[in-house]
C-alpha cells in the first residue's frame, strides 16, 4: 500500500464519526524506485489531505521527508526538480509513490478498530456486527 | 445524483422488493410489505436490514472464482467494453478513479487510456481476487498507477469527496442494499464526479430459471420460490432433469444452448454548480405553437 492510497481510505466501523485519517502502524515497508511524473503530482496535490500525508510519513519514522505545508506549483515545476534528490517534487514523489507499506496496521481514529495490511494490500472488511449504522 | 441514476435506481427497487418478499418465512408474510419497504429506502441499515445475499458466503465464492478466473472472459469483456465506451462520450478527464468488485479485472484490461485515469484503486471484498488482479497487473506494462484495497462496497472505506470516478462492472447486483451502496459512492465522489455501473438484470439466465422451475415441479412436486437472481444448487435428479429440459426447450441444432444475460447500465453525476439546471417553471418566452409555425405546417 502506498501513502497515496492511505490518503483516501476511511474507516466505516460502528461509532466512527469521520473515520479519517487512519493511523498508520508500520511493521515492514520498502522503497521501490519509480520515475517521477511532475504533471501527475501537480494534479494530485489539490486532492491530498496534506496533514494526513505528513502524519503518515511521521509514523514511518521519516519526519523530515515532507514540509508542514504543501509545496507550491512553482516548487514542483522548478527546473531540474526531477533530477534533484532534495527537491520538493522528488520528496513528494517518494512519499506518495515510492514507499510501499508491506505489513502493518491501519487504526480507526475514532474506534481504534484495526485493519491489517498484508502483503501490501490493506483489508478494510468489517464483521457484520461492527459496521456503522 | 443526476436524474439518470435516480431513474436507474428506482427501476431496480421493484425486483429487490420481490426478491425480499420471496425470502421471508411464511409466518412473517403479514409484515413482509412493511419490512421490504423499509429496506427499499436504504435507510434501514443494521438490525432489521433485509438480507438477500450472505455477503460472507459471497466473499468465499469470490475467493474461489479468483482461482478459476481465466485471462479473458467474453461476457465480462463485452460488458466492460460497453461500459468504458461511455467514457469516450465525455470530454472530462477522471484522474483518480475507483473500480469496484465484479469484473474489475476486465475493466483494467480494457481501459486502454480511456477517461484520462492516472490513478486507479481496485477494490474487492475477496482478498484472493485482489491478489489475482495484482498478479495480472505485474504482467501489464502501461504506466497507470494501480492500487489495491480489500473492502466491501456495502461499507465503502473511501474518504468523502475523494474520487473523480467510481466504476463498477457486474458487481453491484450482489449487494443487499443497492441504493445504500450507490449513496456511499456518491459521497465518495467529488462534485461533478461520475458513477458508472453495469449490473445483471432480472432477465439474466431466464432459460436456466425456466428449466429449473419445470424440473422442480416434475421431480419434487412444487417449486420453491427461493431463487435469488442467480441459480442455486438443486438435488441431483432435479439438476439432471433441468439439464434435459434446458436442452430440449432452448437447445440449438448444433447442440449448444443459449443463455440470456440482461445488463442494466447506469450513469450518474454528482451535483456541481456548473451542471445544467432545469429552467424555472413558467419562464419560457416562446410558445411551442409559435415554434411549429417556424418549422412550417407539415403536420395537421
Amino acid at each position: 500500500m502506498r501513502l497515496l492510497t492511505h490518503n483516501m481510505l476511511a474507516s466505516n466501523a460502528r461509532g466512527a464519526s469521520t473515520g479519517y485519517p487512519l493511523k498508520l502502524q508500520v511493521v515492514k515497508w520498502t522503497t521501490k524506485e519509480a520515475e517521477p511524473n511532475a504533471d501527475f503530482l501537480r494534479g494530485m496535490l489539490p486532492k491530498l489531505d496534506w496533514a494526513a500525508l505528513v502524519a503518515a510519513t511521521h509514523s514511518l519514522g521519516l519526519p523530515g521527508l515532507l514540509p508542514e505545508s504543501p509545496p507550491t506549483d512553482a516548487e514542483l515545476s522548478a527546473d531540474g526538480a526531477a533530477d534533484d534528490e532534495g527537491s520538493a517534487l522528488r520528496r513528494l514523489h517518494r512519499a506518495l509513490l515510492e514507499i510501499h507499506i508491506e505489513e502493518g496496521t491501519l487504526v480507526c481514529p475514532d474506534t481504534e478498530r484495526c485493519f491489517p495490511i498484508s502483503k501490501g494490500v490493506p483489508n478494510m472488511l468489517l464483521h457484520e456486527d461492527e459496521v456503522r449504522n | 445524483m443526476a436524474t439518470g441514476l435516480a431513474a436507474g435506481g428506482r427501476r431496480l427497487l421493484l425486483p429487490l422488493h420481490l426478491r425480499a418478499a420471496h425470502l421471508l418465512p411464511p409466518q412473517s408474510h403479514l409484515s413482509s410489505s412493511a419490512s421490504a419497504a423499509e429496506g427499499m429506502d436504504g435507510g434501514d441499515r443494521g438490525g432489521g436490514r433485509v438480507k438477500i445475499f450472505d455477503r460472507e458466503l459471497k466473499r468465499r465464492q469470490r475467493d474461489r472464482a479468483a482461482w478459476a478466473m481465466g485471462k479473458t472472459d467474453a461476457l465480462a469483456d463485452a460488458v466492460a467494453d460497453n461500459l468504458l465506451d461511455r467514457l469516450e462520450d465525455c470530454r472530462k478527464a477522471f484522474p483518480s478513479a475507483l473500480c469496484l468488485g465484479g469484473s474489475a479485472g476486465a475493466i483494467r484490461r480494457l481501459l486502454r487510456g480511456r477517461g484520462g485515469i492516472e490513478k486507479l484503486i481496485m477494490m474487492d471484498m475477496s482478498a484472493d481476487m485482489v491478489r489475482k488482479w495484482q498478479e495480472m497487473e505485474n504482467a501489464t506494462d502501461d504506466s497507470l498507477e494501480t492500487h489495491f484495497v480489500v473492502g466491501d462496497e456495502e461499507y465503502l472505506p473511501i474518504k468523502e469527496s475523494s474520487q473523480d470516478m467510481i466504476i463498477s462492472c457486474l458487481g453491484l447486483h450482489w449487494t443487499n442494499d443497492l441504493p445504500g451502496a450507490m449513496i456511499q459512492c456518491r459521497l465518495a465522489l467529488k462534485p461533478d464526479g461520475l458513477f458508472l455501473a453495469a449490473i445483471l438484470g432480472g432477465e439474466t439466465l431466464k432459460e436456466l430459471r425456466i428449466a429449473c422451475t419445470i424440473a422442480q415441479m416434475e421431480r419434487e412436486g412444487g417449486i420453491s420460490p427461493r431463487m435469488s437472481p442467480l441459480a442455486q444448487i438443486l438435488k441431483k435428479d432435479t439438476a439432471l432433469a433441468t439439464a434435459a429440459i434446458y436442452q430440449s426447450m432452448f437447445g440449438l441444432e448444433d447442440g449448444t444452448i443459449p443463455a440470456t444475460f440482461q445488463v442494466i447500465y447506469m450513469t450518474g453525476w454528482k451535483e456541481h454548480p456548473s451542471q445544467q439546471k432545469a429552467k424555472r417553471r413558467g419562464s419560457a418566452t416562446v410558445s411551442f405553437s409559435d415554434l411549429q409555425k417556424q418549422f412550417g405546417s407539415n403536420q395537421s
